[in-house]
């Protein structure tokens, strides 16, 4: 019961508590050391080296193969061009798994569904025109016809993916190899 | 067109594609190039052939040269031809099982003026593909498909695949019997319960009710498990070997991954009789496809698997061993057995059989149509009968309303640690495990028509099991009146299963939308189980002229009567009436 609690704040949290608006650049400083993962971290929109153009629909990622520089920083606008809820989440596989829970016991617990955001259940205000959006972290959810951004910090090296975590999508093939090369 | 026993990932093709000099060209499948031309022709000889199962040799019927036929993959927007030829001393036919057509190239005799294939004759079928997805091919003249005549269809979507695999490998299972089926057919109808160990009859029910009281025989699970009418009630053939791809379980047909890869398989039940229990233990399944059309994927530990349908799921092994593809008939009268290794020749853990289901009053239902014996308990007081006085010779089941009878009886149970699985739908599921249902299944694109059904049709599923006549509404086929709509009619066929066994319908040339609970997404099928004792409504939009033939899949059934004509008049000619 108490990992099952943990897991639904701790999914909160993540996805949600910041209520970022669409252009939060000056928030990555604020980030705590627990924002860092394995897969990198939150970074600062001035400090992008460039901005990448995502796609997101049924089921995949636009491009399908990304590279990345050892320690760039990348500006991603990601755009759901499909019918249903995606997320856009940059980690390594164990996390991925840890995601998937988390969003299995979200749609499980109503706060999303499979094709929007719950607003009662989620307190939060969606309806900005940019989806669920929050550039403080790993995990974007982009509501269908929706896009959002999420700069992000790459380490200098690892195994990482970047992927949908909605329940069965990463099977389908919702997913994008990352590449860190020189 | 036939997909190699060990497949060929996409990232082999890839490296294949560039390694010859064709970078560029996106050779995603094997022979996938031989697709360049619009047009895709085909030839199948329809020929007795003998087959070897785990070292024992049976005669056979090949269509392609092999059992199962070959895989035929094409491409959505292509016209495809296949020209059959029948070598067999029988006329024969091929059915396109789940493909949009015209009714000429259905392949069923006696539907759409389309005659069987006479011996020596040959047959030029045109079909211009207007869907993707996994679909199947087999006769559907007499018992020749459970002689082998069944294979594999893939079609390849004009636009972007919403599956993405690294390799995909196809699965259709079967079930084979050394008993020629005609045989099967004659033994059946002398006695039903031949193919039946340990057969109980209602009479031993009643006789249990009699000696114990009807609240203790309803509430005692042993007796629960003596309430069987018949293991027939699960499976009225047996003796079966069950096959993957052809091979039985010494053999095991061996489908290659490299772990970490995203596996596709594409899995048909070509059985006669069988419906199946589908688990790869250690290994969920993500269901993308069922019955060709795409879902919203859903990711279980395994499903029930009807006779006719197809489901595609995407297994992730990342361990370097062995997985085993256990596909156990509803009856535990064996399985079949697929091997999913990083390497050929090896072999996975084989889990024991589960344990078998126990039918349930709820699984009666209360329609409960089948005539065991012409009993009338339409009048019967059950509070105060006297069963010792029961006529049981002249009793009719027909208008018993188990639901409403008002005794003390438990509800079914679910599965207990220790005693068989009560009920039907209950399929001995591990517990922490998640079995597919129909609820789970929502199209992952919209239904082009949400317009309520303006023609409520209502089919039951009846029988007569003493005689083995298994019927429609009462009526073999051709004794009753066909179905007749008119195009563009929306239509709610709600189909009543009065008989204690699983009967799944088909419909040819137009797909079913299940109502299982969704709007706009209900999930289109050409193949819908109804559980015995069940109700179970679809809806569909009559969008294709034809005669089309709706029946029980299951192959005996059909053959005993099982079917009718679902007509779909033209408008045009609608217009000029």
């Amino acid at each position: 019961m108490s990992l099952f609690t943990r897991g639904l704040t701790a999914a909160m949290l993540l996805a949600f508590a910041p209520t970022a608006q669409a252009q939060h650049h000056d928030h990555a400083n604020h980030h705590s050391p627990a924002d860092a993962t394995a897969a990198g971290q939150p970074g600062k929109a001035d400090t992008a080296t460039r901005t990448l153009d995502v796609t997101l629909g049924e089921h995949f990622i636009d491009p399908g193969t990304i590279r990345v520089a050892p320690g760039e920083t990348v500006r991603f606008r990601v755009t759901n061009k499909g019918e249903f809820l995606h997320s856009f989440v940059i980690a390594d596989t164990k996390t991925h798994g840890d995601r998937q829970a988390m969003m299995g016991m979200m749609l499980d617990h109503g706060m999303i569904t499979e094709t929007a955001v719950n607003p009662d259940q989620m307190k939060m205000d969606h309806g900005d025109g940019h989806g669920m959006n929050h550039d403080h972290h790993d995990l974007l959810l982009v509501a269908p016809g929706k896009s959002a951004e999420l700069v992000w910090t790459f380490p200098q090296g690892g195994d990482i993916v970047i992927a949908c975590d909605m329940p069965g999508h990463y099977e389908a093939g919702m997913a994008a190899s990352l590449t860190i090369t020189r | 067109m036939t997909m190699g026993t060990e497949g060929l990932s996409r990232r082999d093709a890839l490296r294949l594609a560039a390694a010859a000099g064709m970078a560029g060209v996106v050779s995603l499948y094997p022979g996938r190039r031989s697709f360049a031309s619009a047009d895709h022709e085909t030839s199948l000889l329809v020929e007795e052939t003998s087959i070897t199962i785990d070292g024992d040799r049976f005669g056979a019927i090949a269509m392609g040269g092999s059992v199962p036929a070959p895989t035929l993959r094409w491409r959505e927007g292509q016209e495809v031809v296949v020209q059959v030829t029948n070598r067999l001393r029988e006329p024969t036919s091929i059915h396109w099982h789940g493909l949009l057509l015209e009714g000429m190239m259905d392949g069923a005799p006696g539907f759409n003026a389309y005659s069987a294939i006479a011996p020596g004759e040959s047959f030029t079928y045109r079909i211009r593909l207007r869907q993707s997805g996994t679909y199947w091919y087999h006769s559907h003249s007499g018992g020749q498909e459970q002689r082998g005549m069944y294979g594999a269809i893939i079609i390849d979507p004009a636009e972007r695949e919403p599956v993405r695999a690294d390799r995909e490998h196809v699965i259709v299972l079967s079930d084979h019997t050394a008993d020629h089926p005609d045989h099967i057919m004659r033994k059946l109808k002398v006695s039903e319960g031949y193919y039946n160990k340990g057969k109980r009859t209602l009479g031993d029910l009643i006789g249990d009710i009699r000696r114990d009281g009807l609240a203790k025989t309803w509430a005692d699970r042993r007796d629960w498990g003596d309430m069987r009418m018949d293991p027939t009630d699960l499976a009225d053939v047996t003796g079966y070997r069950f096959l993957a791809n052809g091979k039985g379980i010494q053999d095991h047909w061996t489908g290659l991954f490299k772990p970490g890869e995203r596996v596709r398989l594409r899995l048909i039940n070509a059985s006669a009789m069988s419906i199946f229990d589908v688990a790869i233990p250690g290994l969920p399944m993500t269901i993308v496809s069922a019955d060709g059309q795409n879902v919203l994927p859903v990711k279980v530990d395994e499903f029930r698997f009807g006779v006719g349908e197809t489901y595609d799921v995407i297994v992730m092994p990342t361990e370097d061993r062995a997985y085993t593809l256990m596909a156990e008939p509803i009856d535990r009268s064996g399985y079949a057995r697929a091997t999913l290794a990083p390497r050929p020749g090896m072999a996975g853990e084989i889990p024991p059989l589960r344990p078998r289901a126990i039918l349930t009053m709820a699984d009666m239902g209360p329609h409960h149509g089948m005539d065991h014996g012409s009993m009338d308990h339409g009048s019967m007081d059950h509070s105060s009968m006297d069963h010792g006085a029961m006529d049981h010779g002249a009793m009719d089941h027909g208008s018993m309303d188990h639901a409403a009878m008002g005794h003390d009886a438990p509800v079914p149970a679910p599965p207990t640690r220790d005693g068989p699985p009560q009920g039907w739908d209950q399929a001995g599921t591990p517990p922490g495990k998640r079995a597919l249902t129909y609820a789970d299944l929502k199209s992952l694109t919209r239904n082009a028509d949400t317009r309520e059904p303006a023609h409520e049709i209502s089919l039951r599923l009846t029988g007569i099991m003493e005689r083995y006549i298994w019927t429609l509404n009462g009526h073999k086929f051709d004794h009753g009146g066909p179905i007749r709509v008119n195009q563009g009619d929306r239509v709610r066929l709600t189909f009543v299963n009065t008989t204690m066994m699983a009967h799944p319908m088909h419909l040819h040339g137009m797909f079913f939308e299940l109502e299982n609970g969704q709007t706009d997404r209900k999930p289109r099928k050409h193949v819908v189980i109804v559980p015995p004792g069940k109700t179970v409504s679809v809806v569909l939009t009559a969008d294709e002229p034809g005669d089309w033939p709706l029946h029980c899949h299951m192959l005996f059934h059909m053959n005993a009567g099982m079917m009718t004509r679902f007509i779909v008049t033209p408008s045009s000619a609608t217009a000029t009436l």
